[in-house]
């Protein structure tokens, strides 16, 4: 494209590390992210442009997911004690403990990736490897590349070896709205990445995996 | 180097006849530190500082709430209106004349041409979250130079609105409350300045694009 010579970027760094049941480090992988997926632009085009757009959960459902968010609402009753309306929206929330259906995911699929994928190929759930919390780090006060930094430790405690081949970042959107209406809330991958040599976390053992997304000048 | 999140800009100078005198495209080199931090916040769902467009600090709420309530043990009418939104209630490109260098801890032009001199038209969004290999926002504005002298323009710059509303009634009593304020995510320097006859337009489009 004609535009090849640019600048400012936003990229994203992947780093796997491998500990055996000591904590001791067995391996360790650093690599460029390669794989935004559509439903990050389409959900960053909502916010920038304030429009409704939708992406797909990892389920593949078609979703609303709103730049601009608005809820009216009118009751002539409220319960004795009073009555509070809320209009309450995460959009891009990685923030969600040991959840095994958001924030950093890891499976076992090979598939090539494409972006119109939603889900990774073959997830590995919670009861097979036990997800960690997740954790985010502020480091937008970098003075050289701001960044955000996610992280999660799986450990694997299935009693098998465990062969991971592909990982992902997947986002909780969430908005609820007026009284007692339904909540919209789902998950949906932004970021899957298929490694290009699988890494094997023995039964005992455990994998991190970071995610940097940094602003490079 | 993986996949990356770039901006690119286009300027085009316009005669008074619509003719295209001028055109130039380069990379934005330029996103400031509000950028990342309402990334972060989004992420963390949490709540973080950036600075407004006149250097105050402003709460931008990753995990953002209005809300109201209508109290008391009578049953009385309530009725509410809520809006909000975090990256846009009108994006805006402006313009600005001096070439002060950038820096990330920028929040605002270092001289701001205001829109009685260069007139502001309205923001366009073009968007193809389908392209096949570089899929794109872009945001255009185009400034008419009303003023009577050549006017210079040396910076541009990108701006979003965080827009919190709230409007209710409560037993016939109306409430209203407004968090409204504009932050800037990007500041370029042009590497030569522009300058605009009366009467002439600048169109600025800013392409955020991924590539693969």
């Amino acid at each position: 494209m004609w535009w090849w010579w640019c600048n400012v970027k936003i990229q994203v760094k992947v780093s796997l590390e491998l500990k055996d049941r000591n904590g001791n480090i067995k391996e360790r992988r650093e690599f460029y992210s390669r794989s935004w997926v559509k439903n990050f632009i389409v959900s960053w085009v909502a916010d920038i442009a304030g429009w409704g757009m939708t992406v797909r959960d990892r389920d593949g459902n078609e979703r609303s997911y709103r730049g601009y968010a608005g809820v009216d609402g009118y009751t002539q009753t409220p319960p004795m004690g009073g009555i509070t309306a809320y209009l309450r929206q995460k959009v891009r929330n990685a923030n969600v403990g040991s959840s095994d259906k958001c924030g950093i995911l890891i499976g076992t699929g090979g598939t090539a990736w494409n972006r119109n994928q939603y889900c990774l190929d073959e997830q590995i759930t919670g009861d097979v490897v036990t997800h960690g919390n997740m954790e985010i780090e502020d480091g937008t006060e970098d003075p050289v590349e701001p960044y955000v930094r996610l992280k999660r430790t799986f450990t694997n405690n299935s009693g098998i070896d465990i062969t991971v081949r592909e990982i992902g970042l997947f986002f909780n959107y969430y908005l609820y709205g007026g009284i007692g209406e339904v909540e919209t809330n789902y998950n949906y991958m932004v970021i899957r990445d298929v490694l290009e040599t699988p890494i094997t976390i023995p039964n005992g053992e455990s994998l991190t995996v970071k995610y940097l997304i940094f602003v490079s000048y | 180097m993986g996949m990356e999140i770039k901006a690119v800009v286009e300027i085009e100078v316009k005669d008074r006849n619509g003719n295209v005198k001028e055109t130039r495209i380069f990379p934005s080199r330029s996103w400031v530190k509000n950028h990342i931090k309402t990334l972060y916040a989004d992420i963390q769902a949490c709540n973080v500082t950036v600075k407004d467009v006149n250097g105050d600090n402003q709460t931008y709420e990753g995990y953002a709430q209005v809300s109201d309530s209508c109290g008391g043990y009578l049953p009385v009418e309530f009725s509410y209106h809520f809006r909000l939104a975090r990256r846009n209630k009108g994006a805006e490109i402006l313009i600005g004349s001096s070439d002060t260098p950038w820096s990330k801890d920028q929040y605002c032009l270092s001289s701001e041409i205001s829109g009685s001199v260069m007139q502001r038209g309205d923001m366009e969004y073009e968007s193809d979250v389908e392209h096949e290999t570089e899929p794109y926002i872009r945001l255009e504005r185009t400034f008419t130079n009303v003023f009577t002298d050549p006017v210079t323009v040396k910076e541009i710059g990108v701006f979003f609105n965080y827009w919190e509303w709230r409007y209710t009634i409560c037993a016939g009593s109306e409430s209203e409350h407004t968090k409204l304020f504009k932050y800037m995510v990007i500041r370029d320097v042009l590497s030569e300045p522009v300058t605009v006859e009366p009467e002439e337009g600048l169109t600025v489009k800013y392409t955020l694009y991924i590539v693969y």
